[in-house]
């Protein structure tokens, strides 16, 4: 059980090229998701939710 | 246990001996500041929300500004500094070139927050007229004592000669090695001391030719609106001053730490240089409702901070790869199956991943403070504190102190006092942040103000659209409480680390990146042209507000008399006043 | 079946307790359902309670991923 460089549980060396991150790309669009969603609930807790500003 | 942290590696501590010296001094520097703000944070968590009031509510400002300048100038910065000589240290793989020079900055630094520090916390002894009651961003005409402003800037000078400690050893190694490429962690370092080096001109302008010798008399008056803008020109790349360590440690320890490696080391480098290319011209974006700057300029900081945006969306992609390609190289499998093979055990890795994942949330809240007219619903509510808890008061602060869990050992070759408490401390700050910055955006939305003793007005209440204030005051408070215990946890398993036994050969070398720096354009490296287009971005940014600001109230100002910020003679002078008022009045009503 | 850790137990436990409390809010701003505060605490706290339990003695969880052990500091 001695750690190594590239981390004491490594299974298997992963390189360069056969590396795919797809499991960052599915995170990403959840959280791009999540953005536009609150995006559409800013508008209504923001405006809607408010008088009219005035600005002179 | 501690055969299984042999790695036979040496650490930092045994490859360098005198900076592992100079980054501990740092180090707790900067955790005595956050154990002391901590302090005062708990206090106005539960003064403010009317659960426990300790103090006056005169005093109020007293601890607002000791919790402001201890977390986001000392603790923050002194954590950066240490961090920094460690990463400049480790990556040019040699020592500084002269340790009393390192330590002269480091001792700069402690003077001058010494001083600050004294003046501020004079604000609770009557019996002296030292007070510095102005908040972190000091606006006049609220005036401080001169020694705030003084400590102020010999802590300033501390980080510029820090900057030019760093610039001298990567120049030196440069000089042995004249084609080779910068190490990342070298050319983090140096992009973020040269942002530095940008954004601290406008606070030095502020500081040294305005407010520090109107503090002691020389001037009557200065223009508020000047130094406003000087410290904005400053206040916005500060806040990336505190989050690139915590990018630094993303980039360059989180990957090892995960089981992995670096995604790509030239994305790594394009952020830093974005970051100083644009983080100065955006600081307008905190003025969006002071009079007296055109809304044009308004805009064109509003554009600027948008692109701000790309950079940190950038590190979010890169910093998941990296621990996706850890996860898998545990053994991880499956689009999000892989999330499970992470080391969710070590508080160095969770720590860093719950604050990462507070980050996301707290880049929402920034883009609406960002955007001009959506800015004004909330500018100067409780949001807005709200918002930095999430950024700087979670993402660098929990990484800082997640990181340390793993820094800590490199440079005491001793282990952690108990990992499980630590597990337990990141918990605890994610879910006390959750809580407490959950109500301050909720309460911001229903209007409720910041900087405030007490947000209740008589004949008014604030309409909570669902639930209740009182409601969201005991959430606050609970979230504010349990970010108390969460950093006395931190503080005391750190402090109970330098009983463990001593170690050797547990030093943990950090992982290559998958993509080197070899893929990248030397250009990357061009330290003096970005600095150059750095400098450019910010004349075109702030000449001609700056000019059209002094043009209207001139250099010295329209004429605002100073507040200085101290309680007992603003009542020594009130009360002879209103006592001449009622005998006028007296006077004429018979 | 090997249960979750106590590490994995605590911090998935906390970061469903921030969503779950962050769902009355979002109920409460955008759909203007007006959630009764201690109702709501005690059923957060039970799902969170229940799913803790339920990790701990292995009625839910995922297959370990190999390897199980730790790694050091």
């Amino acid at each position: 059980m001695v750690p190594t460089m590239s981390g004491e549980n490594t299974v298997r060396e992963i390189g360069h090229d056969e590396f795919d991150p797809k499991g960052t790309l599915v995170l990403i669009l959840v959280y791009f998701g999540v953005l536009s969603v609150m995006w559409v609930f800013m508008y209504f807790v923001e405006f809607l939710g408010n008088d009219l500003t005035v600005l002179v | 246990m501690s055969e299984q942290l042999e790695s036979g590696a040496p650490t930092f501590l045994d490859k360098f001996p005198d900076e592992a010296a100079v980054v501990r001094a740092a180090l707790w520097s900067s955790f005595i500041a956050l154990a002391l703000g901590a302090v005062f944070g708990l206090i106005q968590a539960l003064h403010r929300t009317d659960v426990l009031r300790l103090i006056d509510s005169t005093d109020y400002y007293t601890v607002l500004t000791a919790h402001g300048v201890l977390m986001v100038v000392s603790f923050t910065i002194f954590f950066l500094v240490g961090l920094f000589t460690w990463a400049t240290v480790r990556s040019f793989d040699r020592g500084v070139e002269s340790i009393r020079y390192t330590w002269t900055w480091y001792g700069l630094m402690v003077a001058g927050t010494l001083m600050a520090v004294v003046a501020i916390l004079g604000g609770f002894v009557p019996q002296t007229d030292i007070s510095a009651d102005v908040l972190f961003t000091f606006y006049a005409p609220m005036q401080a004592h001169p020694l705030f402003y003084g400590g102020l800037a010999i802590f300033v000078i501390g980080t510029w000669l820090a900057g030019a400690d760093y610039i001298w050893t990567w120049r030196a190694w440069a000089a042995e090695n004249p084609d080779e490429r910068i190490p990342l962690q070298g050319f983090m370092v140096l992009t973020t001391m040269l942002m530095w080096y940008v954004a601290t001109i406008g606070i030095a302008i502020a500081v040294v030719a305005f407010l520090l010798p109107w503090s002691l008399g020389l001037f009557d008056q200065i223009n508020p609106l000047l130094t406003r803008t000087l410290f904005w020109f400053w206040g916005h790349p500060v806040v990336y001053f505190w989050l690139m360590p915590a990018y630094l440690l993303w980039y360059t320890v989180l990957p090892t730490i995960a089981g992995g490696r670096l995604f790509s080391d030239p994305l790594g480098r394009v952020v830093f240089v974005l970051f100083l290319l644009l983080s100065t011209p955006v600081g307008i974006h905190h003025q969006y409702v002071d009079p007296g700057i055109a809304e044009g300029f308004k805009t064109i900081a509003m554009t600027n901070t948008m692109f701000l945006l790309l950079p940190s969306l950038l590190t979010a992609f890169t910093v998941v790869a990296s621990v996706e390609h850890g996860a898998r190289q545990r053994g991880g499998t499956g689009l999000l199956g892989w999330l499970r093979a992470l080391p969710w055990r070590n508080p160095a890795f969770t720590g860093m991943m719950l604050a990462g994942l507070m980050f996301a949330a707290g880049g929402f809240s920034g883009m609406i403070n960002a955007g001009m007219n959506i800015n004004y619903l909330v500018h100067n509510t409780i949001w807005v504190p709200g918002h930095f808890h999430l950024t700087v008061g979670t993402a660098v602060a929990l990484t800082l102190m997640a990181a340390t869990y793993w820094l800590w050992p490199q440079l005491t070759n001793r282990r952690l006092y108990s990992r499980p408490i630590g597990l337990a401390q990141v918990v605890i700050w994610f879910v006390g942040m959750g809580l407490m910055s959950n109500a301050m955006h909720v309460q911001g939305l229903f209007g409720i103000p910041r900087r405030t003793a007490e947000p209740q007005y008589e004949g008014f209440d604030f309409v909570a659209s669902f639930g209740s204030v009182s409601e969201l005051n005991l959430q606050l408070a609970i979230g504010g409480t349990l970010l108390f215990i969460s950093t006395m946890l931190f503080v005391t398993n750190i402090a109970l680390s330098a009983g463990t036994p001593k170690l050797s050969g547990i030093g943990q070398p950090l992982s290559e990146p998958l993509s080197t720096v070899d893929d990248s354009p030397e250009i990357l490296d061009n330290l003096k042209l970005w600095f150059g287009i750095a400098l450019v971005l910010v004349v075109l940014a702030y000449a001609l507000p700056l000019a059209s600001i002094i043009d209207r109230g001139g250099l010295l100002g329209p004429g605002v008399d100073p507040v200085p910020m101290i309680v007992e003679p603003v009542a020594a002078t009130i009360e002879p006043t209103l006592g001449r008022l009622a005998a006028a009045v007296g006077s004429v009503v018979p | 079946m090997r249960r979750t850790t106590q590490g994995g137990i605590l911090v998935g436990c906390g970061v469903l307790f921030v969503i779950v409390w962050e769902i009355r809010s979002a109920l409460g701003l955008l759909a203007g359902v007006d959630t009764n505060p201690q109702l709501y605490m005690l059923l957060t706290l039970a799902v969170v309670g229940l799913t803790a339990v339920a990790l701990a003695i292995g009625l839910i969880g995922l297959r370990p991923e190999p390897p199980a052990d730790e790694d050091a500091q």
